[in-house]
């Protein structure tokens, strides 16, 4: 019986999470850029699970649970914000949203 | 062994108040549609939900005082009830009254008046009461993005406006990224304690030290985290446009309220939980607070947009009080919440006066709004000096005492060079603080519309600059209960 040690998916996670910050930063498309926060609290979400795994504890298995109800409350918030300027400015790309720029 | 307690009702009490009055609000909101001024008794309403949460508020801190208790553990150890947590909830419970105070005539005059605003400010403010009071990482957690999401939707309120939206789209994207940070940390403080609890950690984390790779990752993501919930330098970018979007109520209450929780979590999660690895987490801290007293003071001269001034103004606010969390003595502790209550009073009171500027056709938000005030409302325009002047650290005012206890804390740690660099921003401080005087009283004005100053306004106006003035002159109350929290939340 072969085992997937524990440092494979902190490896994982941890790449996860650093494309999506890479993402964060790089992607020009509002939807992109909050896919991309979605592929970060995932990456947390590995890593717990992970952890919880390792432990053979339940409550890391819990906090995934509760991260994954934070993101879709966030995304139903999020995606509502991104339709409102949407309706008003006629475009996703963040480098036109600027408004605000001194 | 009974799933919920007694003891349970008194921790979860007041969240329990908020989030019902919040769901009430809802609720009366679809059903009041069609009565007259039925806003009017959805604001009192709201208030009534505030003031039942005071009570629950004081009768937890009775309870505690009567037992002898420096604290108090309730909801199977996820909340913990000690002098931070009661300080936090107090300090956001007044900054929620003064936000329905003044919100009432700015709503009315942009048309966006619904129940849901004051709704989201509940639900906001029981996120805070997790955040402070929260001794577990899912509760923390979850405190937090409570209050995150209430916010981002206020700060998006008025809807048709597009620097509204834009505002709520920035603070948004940047939130949920450092609510991101702040997770990854939590999910590697997890794996090396094997507990949510915040006190396995602690001694967790003290047993690895301050070398072990996964300690270094996670004190570095939460920083980062924290740091970007108070808008600390180099993190700050999103506060400019949040505050100079948002409506400027809720702008004074981003500013002030979900500050002191922010800070509430770091000097939980810091000096409390992750004492032992300090030096790791100090000089993140010590780059910070220079680099936010340099950024916030020198942007905040050449601003004309009021609004973005102040956030400029309140990252270098941050910066000081992040000093007194570096000298880390009980004299600092006790600067950091003398600070924040200072803080607290003069910035909702100087967010006061800007939503007053607001009215019929005239935004309100940039300098020269500000002219000839000290001629058409000669009240006003005094107490606001005495706001700016105690936001610059001048005395007689209460943010000279604020400024001192940090200084005076900093000298005794012999950090002499924060100390000089920090004074040394007040100097620069007082020029752009001075600009807005100069405006009011050396400027004559430019229109004779009446400022939207309803009963609220007025009330929560007098109220911050009366207390500021008192607590400048008469500061031993104050001191007394900086001392009291710093001592019981050690």
């Amino acid at each position: 019986m072969h085992h997937v040690p524990l440092s494979w998916y902190l490896i994982l996670s941890a790449i996860l999470f650093a494309l999506g910050i890479a993402g964060f930063i790089y992607r020009k498309n509002i939807i992109t850029v909050f896919m991309s926060i979605e592929l970060m609290l995932n990456a947390v979400n590995l890593s717990f699970v992970a952890f919880a795994y390792q432990l053979r504890q339940v409550d890391g298995q819990i906090y995934a649970f509760f991260v994954m109800v934070v993101a879709a409350a966030e995304a139903a918030v999020g995606l509502a914000i991104i339709l409102t300027v949407f309706k008003n400015r006629k475009t996703l790309q963040i480098d036109e949203i600027d408004s605000m720029k001194l | 062994m009974p799933v919920f307690t007694g003891s349970d009702m008194l921790t979860l009490l007041p969240a329990i108040v908020m989030c019902l009055f919040a769901c009430g609000t809802l609720v009366l909101d679809v059903m009041g549609r069609r009565i007259p001024r039925g806003r009017r008794w959805l604001m009192l309403f709201g208030l009534c939900g505030l003031a039942i949460t005071g009570v629950s508020l004081w009768r937890q801190w009775s309870a505690l005082a009567a037992g002898g208790l420096s604290q108090y553990t309730g909801a199977q150890g996820a909340v913990t009830l000690d002098g931070l947590g009661f300080f936090s909830n107090a300090l956001v419970l007044g900054a929620t009254v003064l936000l329905f105070l003044t919100s009432y005539r700015f709503l009315e005059i942009t048309r966006e008046h619904s129940g849901e605003y004051y709704s989201l400010a509940l639900f906001a403010q029981a996120g805070m009461y997790f955040m402070a009071t929260a001794s577990e990482l899912i509760t923390l957690f979850l405190g937090l993005e409570l209050t995150s999401i209430s916010f981002y939707i206020l700060v998006g309120f008025t809807r048709v406006d597009r620097r509204s939206n834009e505002a709520a789209l920035k603070y948004l994207l940047l939130g949920a990224v450092s609510s991101g940070f702040i997770l990854y940390g939590f999910s590697l403080l997890y794996g090396i304690a094997g507990s949510t609890e915040l006190a396995d950690i602690s001694s967790a984390v003290s047993g690895r030290g301050a070398s072990d790779p996964f300690v270094v990752v996670a004190v570095v993501t939460i920083v980062a985290g924290l740091l970007f919930k108070i808008s600390a330098v180099p993190f700050h970018m999103w506060a400019p446009d949040a505050y100079d979007g948002a409506p400027t109520p809720v702008t004074g209450h981003l500013s002030v309220a979900s500050k002191v929780a922010s800070f509430a979590v770091i000097l939980r999660l810091l000096p409390m939980t992750l004492g032992s690895v300090r030096s790791l987490w100090e000089p993140l801290l010590i780059v910070a607070a220079v680099a936010s007293m340099t950024v916030g003071s020198i942007a905040a001269l050449t601003q004309h947009r009021l609004k973005r001034l102040f956030a400029y103004s309140s990252i270098a606010h941050a910066g000081y009080i992040l000093l007194g969390i570096i000298a880390g003595t009980q004299m600092g502790l006790r600067g950091v919440y003398v600070y924040l209550i200072v803080y607290a009073l003069m910035n909702l009171g100087a967010f006061t006066v800007l939503t007053a500027l607001h009215r019929h056709g005239i935004a309100g938000e940039d300098l020269h709004d500000l002219r000839g005030l000290s001629t058409t409302r000669p009240v006003h325009a005094a107490l606001f000096v005495v706001l700016l002047l105690s936001l610059a650290g001048m005395p007689p005012t209460a943010g000279f005492l604020a400024k001192y206890y940090i200084f005076t804390a900093l000298i005794e740690t012999r950090h002499y060079a924060l100390a000089v660099i920090a004074a040394a921003y007040v100097v620069v401080s007082l020029y752009f603080y001075f600009r807005l005087v100069r405006e009011m009283y050396m400027r004559p004005a430019e229109t004779r519309e009446p400022l939207a100053a309803s009963l609220g306004i007025r009330l929560s106006l007098y109220a911050t600059a009366a207390l500021t003035l008192f607590i400048g002159v008469f500061p031993e109350p104050v001191l007394r209960l900086g001392f009291r929290i710093s001592g019981v939340g050690q």
